[in-house]
C-alpha cells in the first residue's frame, strides 16, 4: 500500500502540472486579450482539477510517509505552492479583485511545483526532533506567510508594470490605487503570519532542544526577514511610503523570505538543516 | 513632569533607538562567539583573540544574559508598558467615542427610516454602541479597537518574561552509561550557570536505567529514549523517561534527551604482567557499514585503536556492536583483530578482553522561570495581530434628516480603501429596499 501511494504520488503531481500549464495558458489568454470567451471558465476549470489532482498527490505522500509535506524539497515547494493556490482562491472568493494577481500567482505556483517535482520524490523519514504540534503551526504559518508574500510580490510586479507600460491588457487588471492597497494588506499578512511562524518555532525549538532561539542561520535570517516587512509596513503607515518605491521593497521581501525558507537550511551545521536537503 | 516623561516613553524616536539598541547587540550576539553549556560556540566571522578577550571581559562571550542586554530589555520593557496604557485609553476612547483617526468613506442619503437603516447594519455584522451626537453609532468587529491594547499586553508579558528567562536560566550536562549513577551534589558533565540563579543541585541521585535508540527502515535516526530513575536518599525511587522532544520535569528541572548517545565499552588490558582497565566512550555509527573510531593512548605513547560498527551483520543499526583493536607503537601497527565480548584476544604485546559494553547517552537539564508566561505573552502577540490585521473597526452612523429620510456615514479604522466596496454594496442594499427592489 505505502509503495503504491509513492508510485501515485509522482504521477498525480505530474497530471497537476499538466492542468496548471493548461490554467496558466487560459489565464495568460484572457487576461491579455479577453479572449477565447470561454477561457476564464476554462481556466478556472483547469486550475481546480489541477488543485484537485496537487492534493490527493499530497495526501498519498503524507498517508505513505506517515507526516506531513515539510521535510524534503519535493515536500516543501508543492506544498508551498498548494497553500498559495488554495489561499488565492479562498481570496477571489470573497475579494474578486484578487483574481488578476492570477497571472503573476499561478504560473509561479506552476513553476515552484515544477521545481519540486524536478528535484526528485525520494522519501526522508522525520528525525526525532520533527515531532510535536508546535513543528506543525510552526511550519504551516510559514506556508501561509509564504503564500502572502507570493501574494504581494505579484501585486507589486503589477504595479510596477502598470506603472512603466500602457499595454492594454493592464487596463483589465485592478486600478494601480488598488494594487497599492492590496500590497499593503498583504504585506501586513505576510508580516503577521512570519511572527506567528517564529514564535511558534520558537516554542517547538524549546521542547525540541530546550532553547527557543540558538541564532541558526536559519532564525536568524528569519529575522531579517521579518524585520524587513515589518520596516515595509511602518515606512509605509508612518513615512508616507507609497507606490513604486514601496512596491520594489515588498518585492525584496519576498525574495528575502524566499531565500530564508528555501536556501538559508542548506547552510552546514544548521539545525534546520535536515529539512530541504 | 510625569506627562513628559510618559511622552517621551511613547515617543516614535525612543521606540526607534530601543530597537536600534537591541538590533546591535543581536549582531554582536551573533558574531561573537557565545559560552554555551558545552563550551564556546562557533566563531562564524574568524572574530579575531584580542576582540574575543574584550567580549569576555565586558561579559559580551554570554550576551544574552549581560547586564547591557538585561538592561536594554528592561528599558524597553518599561517603554511598552508606558505604550500599552496609552493603547488601552486609546481602545477605551474609541469604544466610547468616534474613532479617532479613522479613515473616512463618504456619507450618503438613503430614503430609510434610520431604524430600518439601523436593521440592516445589524444584520451586517454592526454592532450598536453608544449614541453621539442624536446619531446612533454602529461598529463592526468592535474588539478590532482592543488590537493594539492586545498585542503591547503581549509584548510586555513576553519581554518581562523573556528577562526572567535569561537572568535565571540554568543548564546541566550529565552523560551516562546504562546502569551508572550520578550521586547527588557531584559535579555534572558540564554546566553552564545563571547570573541571577543558583546552580542545579538534586537531592536525589540520577541513574540511567535504559537507552534505547530507535532508526527507521532507512538507517535514519527516529527516535532517543532513556528510561531514568531519581532515588531519593530515603531510597524511595521516582522512574521518568524521557525522548527527544519528550522532555519531562522533574522538581522544577526539565530534563531533555540528547540526541548524543553511542555505546560505552569496558575493556582490559594486559601487558607485562600489569591490568589496565579502561572505559572507552565512542559515539554511535552513522551507518551500519561505518565504522567509528577511538584510541586509547597509554603511558609510553602506544596506542590501542579501536573501531566499532553498530551491529555485526554491518546491516542494521541496531543489535550486537562489533568492537575491532590493533596495536600501534612507533608508527607501527599490527592486524586488526576482532574483539569479542568476555574472550581476551592478544593485540600486539598486549592481551585485550572487551568485558562489557553498555550504551551511554547525555541527559539534559534546564531550570528556568518565566516560559510558560513567556509563551503566554506570544500567545497575545497572536491575538493581538490578528486583531489589527484581520478585524478591521468599521463605524457607522445613522442621523434621522430633518427633510425625511436618513444619513449614513462609513468610517474604517485602518485600510479605508479597502472597505469602499463594502459601503457601496450597504447604500445599494439600502436604496433597493427604499425603491421596493427585493
Amino acid at each position: 500500500m505505502t509503495a503504491q501511494l509513492l508510485t501515485i504520488d509522482p504521477v498525480l503531481h505530474i497530471l497537476a502540472l499538466v492542468a496548471y500549464g493548461a490554467a496558466v495558458t487560459f489565464i495568460v489568454l484572457d487576461t491579455l486579450y479577453a479572449r477565447p470567451a470561454w477561457g476564464r471558465r476554462a481556466g478556472d476549470i483547469a486550475l481546480l482539477g489541477g488543485l484537485a489532482l496537487h492534493t490527493a498527490g499530497l495526501a498519498a505522500r503524507w498517508v505513505a510517509t506517515g507526516h506531513g509535506p515539510y521535510i524534503t524539497r519535493y515536500e516543501v515547494l508543492s506544498a508551498n505552492a498548494w497553500v498559495a493556490l488554495v489561499l488565492w482562491l479562498l481570496a477571489v472568493r470573497f475579494y474578486p479583485k484578487a483574481r488578476g494577481l492570477g497571472i503573476v500567482l499561478v504560473p509561479t505556483c506552476l513553476l515552484i511545483t515544477a521545481l519540486g517535482v524536478y528535484t526528485g520524490p525520494e522519501v526522508s523519514l522525520l528525525p526525532p526532533t520533527f515531532s510535536g504540534i508546535w513543528l506543525v503551526m510552526h511550519v504551516y504559518f510559514y506556508f501561509i506567510a509564504f503564500a502572502a508574500a507570493l501574494a504581494a510580490v505579484s501585486t507589486s510586479v503589477l504595479y510596477i508594470l502598470g506603472r512603466h507600460s500602457s499595454a492594454a491588457w493592464l487596463s483589465r487588471l485592478p486600478d494601480s490605487a488598488t494594487l497599492d492597497l492590496m500590497a499593503y494588506r498583504v504585506g501586513g499578512l505576510a508580516f503577521v503570519f512570519w511572527g506567528i511562524g517564529m514564535l511558534t518555532g520558537s516554542i517547538w525549538a524549546y521542547y525540541a532542544w530546550g532553547r527557543f532561539w540558538g541564532w541558526d542561520p536559519v532564525e536568524t535570517w528569519s529575522l531579517v526577514t521579518w524585520f524587513a516587512f515589518g520596516l515595509y509596513l511602518h515606512l509605509r503607515r508612518f513615512f508616507g511610503w507609497r507606490g513604486e518605491r514601496a512596491a520594489w521593497l515588498l518585492a525584496g521581501c519576498f525574495f528575502l523570505a524566499a531565500g530564508t525558507l528555501f536556501f538559508t537550511s542548506l547552510i552546514d551545521g544548521s539545525l534546520h538543516a535536515v529539512y530541504f536537503r | 513632569m510625569l506627562h513628559r516623561l510618559n511622552a517621551f516613553l511613547i515617543a516614535r524616536r525612543t521606540a526607534v533607538t530601543l530597537i536600534a539598541v537591541l538590533l546591535v547587540l543581536m549582531a554582536l550576539g551573533y558574531i561573537l562567539p557565545q559560552q554555551t553549556v558545552t563550551g564556546p560556540g562557533p566563531n562564524r566571522l574568524g572574530v579575531p583573540g584580542p576582540v574575543l578577550a574584550l567580549s569576555a571581559a565586558i561579559g559580551f562571550d554570554r550576551m544574552w544574559s549581560s547586564a547591557v542586554f538585561l538592561g536594554t530589555l528592561g528599558a524597553c520593557l518599561i517603554s511598552l508598558t508606558a505604550a500599552l496604557a496609552h493603547s488601552a485609553r486609546l481602545a477605551w476612547r474609541r469604544s466610547t467615542a468616534p474613532i479617532i483617526g479613522a479613515g473616512s468613506l463618504g456619507s450618503q442619503h438613503v430614503s430609510l427610516q434610520s431604524e430600518v437603516v439601523a436593521s440592516h447594519l445589524r444584520a451586517s455584522g454592526y454592532r450598536p454602541v453608544r449614541p453621539v451626537d442624536g446619531a446612533a453609532r454602529f461598529i463592526r468587529h468592535p474588539w478590532g479597537l482592543w488590537g493594539g491594547f492586545v498585542l503591547h499586553l503581549g509584548l510586555v508579558i513576553t519581554t518581562a518574561a523573556a528577562i526572567v528567562v535569561l537572568a535565571t536560566e540554568t543548564w546541566a550536562i550529565v552523560g551516562l552509561a546504562e546502569g551508572e549513577v550520578h550521586t547527588s551534589g557531584s559535579p555534572w558533565s558540564a554546566e553552564e550557570p545563571a547570573r541571577f540563579a543558583d546552580p542545579i543541585v538534586l537531592s536525589e541521585d540520577l541513574r540511567l536505567d535504559s537507552v534505547t535508540p530507535e532508526y527507521w527502515d532507512n538507517n535514519e535516526l527516529r527516535q532517543v529514549t532513556s528510561d531514568i530513575t531519581f532515588i531519593a536518599p530515603d531510597g524511595s525511587e521516582v522512574p521518568v523517561t524521557v525522548s527527544v522532544n519528550g522532555s519531562r520535569v522533574f522538581r522544577g528541572v526539565r530534563f531533555f534527551q540528547d540526541q548524543q548517545f553511542g555505546r560505552a565499552f569496558f575493556i582490559e588490558i594486559e601487558r607485562d604482567g600489569e591490568v589496565l582497565r579502561e572505559r572507552v566512550e565512542m559515539n554511535w555509527p552513522a551507518e551500519p557499514a561505518e565504522p567509528v573510531y577511538f584510541d586509547v593512548t597509554l603511558d609510553d605513547g602506544a596506542l590501542l585503536q579501536l573501531k566499532h560498527y553498530a551491529d555485526v551483520s554491518y546491516e542494521s543499526m541496531t543489535g550486537e556492536p562489533e568492537l575491532w583493536g590493533r596495536w600501534t607503537q612507533d608508527g607501527v601497527s599490527t592486524e586488526s583483530v576482532v574483539l569479542p565480548r568476555g574472550t581476551p584476544v592478544q593485540v600486539g604485546p598486549a592481551l585485550v578482553e572487551l568485558k562489557f559494553h553498555r550504551i551511554w547517552t547525555n541527559i539534559i537539564l534546564v531550570r528556568d522561570y518565566g516560559i510558560p508566561v513567556l509563551f503566554g505573552g506570544f500567545f497575545l502577540v497572536f491575538i493581538g495581530s490578528g486583531l489589527i490585521y484581520l478585524t478591521v473597526p468599521r463605524e457607522a452612523f445613522v442621523a434621522t434628516e430633518p427633510g425625511g429620510g436618513s444619513r449614513i456615514w462609513l468610517r474604517a479604522a485602518r485600510f479605508p480603501d479597502m472597505y469602499a466596496e463594502e459601503f457601496d454594496r450597504l447604500i445599494a442594499r439600502l436604496r433597493a429596499e427604499s425603491e421596493g427592489t427585493p
